[in-house]
């Protein structure tokens, strides 16, 4: 089953180079403290606002740091932000929405209209409410980016419950006595995954996205931290005289979620058996 | 009918779906199943027949206690199946089995032929470790399969192939019953009388009652002892097969013998197209069809009776 997947992904040229892209990024963020020229906080004080140059390759920042080192930095936290709110929002979303589904009736009303509330308020000012609250911090973050955004998960592991809940193989299993438990877990959730895997890959764009936001309007990951958002931010007060701090981590971030929804709509075409055929 | 070893007996069977007509429209029930009251003796194949929509598979599933129903119960050994106690409930999921219509439906893609066929035992800790490889290894052979294929996926199967692996599942807690919800239906007609050989060989070999569920006459001619007609989810007729087949009473049994395939003779009747002062839900549901109606066919339910050792549910006949 999963060389299919291979073969199918391979065939999609852009979800290949999503893939790669994903993969390089994530190569970057590993092995930034071996790669980056300077460590992330190291000042150079002869070098303030200096655009790229073979000493500093992206140019320095308004105190004089070195914007490649940071932003390699940055990448690994922009990264675990993302695989880490999708994990818990994943996991959320897989729980509610299994109860949802395989229960129905007044637990599958009250989860529903829970997710309804929750879909009804901005997430990104809820965020933002919360955080003002709470304070500012990596981990706050990514919990709260989790918290909030896990109805979508939810919705698609109900539906593909309700519709894998009569199938014959399900009724099979409860007609040999297999307990709830068994029944979910062996049999109706990796049935249900696909589509949730999706969602987790395109998931990671829009965290990322959102941490930037955050780190940008100075809610998020705070300096002398490095990310992707808060360099932006820097570089947003110098945006007349020093180009260079806006654009590279304007574009790492473009690159990055660009290649994270690639590959997961790639991903989305390649377990889609309606779109098998067409090739 | 106590005095036989009865084991699966309903009383009134009865199951409604609610359905919303529209997106605010209003709430319709339909009676899928509508006081359906059968018994199943050890030893005897119970053969259900009737056109697809008639309720078969419903009956089915509230026999196999997977569906409640709305009014009257169900009885295995003369226990009320509601009100069974957990370990009960697990002697009657040992005792009564299923095999489904579709056998690409029945096989959970993700699970290994072995994973399927040890879960049974599993499930209720029969066998552990290094034996379940060998109990597994039996029931492919008993079911005329080759051990070797324990590691594959249900994918790597025919259609054939699958419903016996499916025959080996409802086998492997050695059942008295097995619900057959049309096993045979989407297989193709060799493989068919295949299955059916194997389903007599296996009632021989391990003393399997049979509830079998079909709309394929031929087959149930042949396979069974008792026959039941459903039409619009309430029993219409019922007997012995020899008898219901020879000479059938009411008009709908009638109807389907003659329509089905490769029979010569007596044109089936057609349907008539004057429906008028025909209520529905109130009178005969077979009514618009039927070939010997009077007036009162149209406002009155007939009910079950008893008739020449059988039963019939028609004012005409």
């Amino acid at each position: 089953m999963w060389s299919v997947l291979v073969q199918r992904l391979w065939h999609n040229r852009l979800a290949l180079i999503g893939a790669v892209l994903v993969l390089s990024l994530f190569v970057v963020a590993l092995l930034a403290p071996i790669v980056a020229p300077y460590e992330p906080d190291y000042i150079d004080r002869y070098h303030i606002l200096e655009p790229p140059s073979r000493l500093h390759p992206l140019g320095t920042d308004d105190i004089g740091r070195d914007v490649l080192s940071r932003m390699l930095y940055g990448s690994w936290v922009s990264l675990s932000v993302g695989f880490v709110a999708v994990g818990i929002s994943t996991l959320i979303g897989i729980i509610l929405g299994a109860l949802a589904g395989y229960y129905g009736g007044l637990t599958d009303r009250v989860i529903m209209r829970f997710v309804d509330v929750m879909l009804s308020i901005p997430s990104f000012f809820l965020i933002l409410a919360v955080i003002a609250f709470v304070g500012p911090s990596i981990w706050n973050i990514m919990i709260i980016i989790g918290l909030t955004s896990w109805m979508g998960v939810a919705r698609l592991v109900r539906a593909e419950f309700l519709s894998l809940k009569n199938r014959e193989f399900v009724l099979a299993a409860r007609a040999i006595g297999a307990s709830d438990l068994r029944i979910i877990f062996r049999h109706m959730l990796p049935n249900s995954l696909a589509p949730v895997i999706v969602n987790a890959v395109l998931g990671v764009a829009s965290a990322v996205l959102l941490e930037s936001a955050l780190s940008f309007l100075g809610l998020g990951v705070q300096p002398p931290r490095p990310s992707w958002g808060n360099i932006l931010k820097a570089g947003q007060a110098n945006i007349e005289i020093a180009w260079w701090l806006s654009v590279f981590p304007g574009l790492a971030i473009l690159i990055t979620v660009l290649s994270y929804n690639l590959f997961g709509e790639g991903l989305r075409d390649a377990l889609d058996p309606r779109l098998w055929e067409r090739r | 009918m106590n005095l036989k070893d009865e084991l699966i007996r309903t009383e009134g069977l009865t199951r409604e779906f609610s359905v919303r007509k529209g997106l605010f429209g209003q709430k319709a029930t339909i009676r899928a199943v509508d006081n359906v009251s059968v018994s199943l003796e050890r030893d005897m194949v119970f053969s259900l027949v009737g056109e697809s929509g008639s309720g078969k598979s419903t009956f089915a599933r509230m026999v196999l206690n997977l569906l409640k129903p709305t009014a009257g119960r169900v009885f295995f050994k003369g226990k009320d199946t509601s009100r069974f106690t957990k370990e009960e409930l697990r002697e009657f999921r040992r005792s009564v089995q299923v095999v489904f219509q579709d056998p690409f439906a029945s096989l959970n893609p993700r699970q290994s032929i072995y994973s399927a066929l040890s879960e049974p035992f599993k499930v209720h800790s029969i066998v552990r470790g290094k034996e379940l490889k060998e109990r597994v290894a039996e029931l492919l052979r008993s079911v005329g399969l080759q051990p070797e294929h324990m590691n594959r996926y249900p994918h790597e199967f025919s259609g054939g192939q699958r419903q016996r692996i499916c025959i080996a599942r409802a086998l492997a807690l050695t059942p008295e019953v097995i619900v057959a919800d049309e096993p045979l239906s989407s297989l193709d007609v060799s493989i068919q009388a295949q299955i059916l050989n194997l389903l007599t060989d296996l009632k021989e070999r391990y003393r399997l009652s049979y509830l079998f569920i079909s709309h394929d006459l031929n087959v149930v001619r042949y396979f069974s002892d008792h026959v039941a007609v459903m039409y619009a989810g309430r029993v219409v007729e019922e007997g012995s097969a020899e008898e219901l087949f020879d000479s059938p009473l009411h008009p709908y049994t009638e109807l389907l013998i003659q329509s089905s395939p490769g029979r010569k003779g007596k044109k089936p009747l057609i349907k008539r197209q004057d429906d008028q002062g025909y209520v529905n839900n109130q009178g005969c549901a077979f009514y618009p069809r039927c070939a010997l109606r009077k007036r009162h066919c149209s406002t009155e339910k007939p009910v079950l009776k008893d008739r020449d050792g059988r039963r019939v549910a028609c004012f005409e006949v």
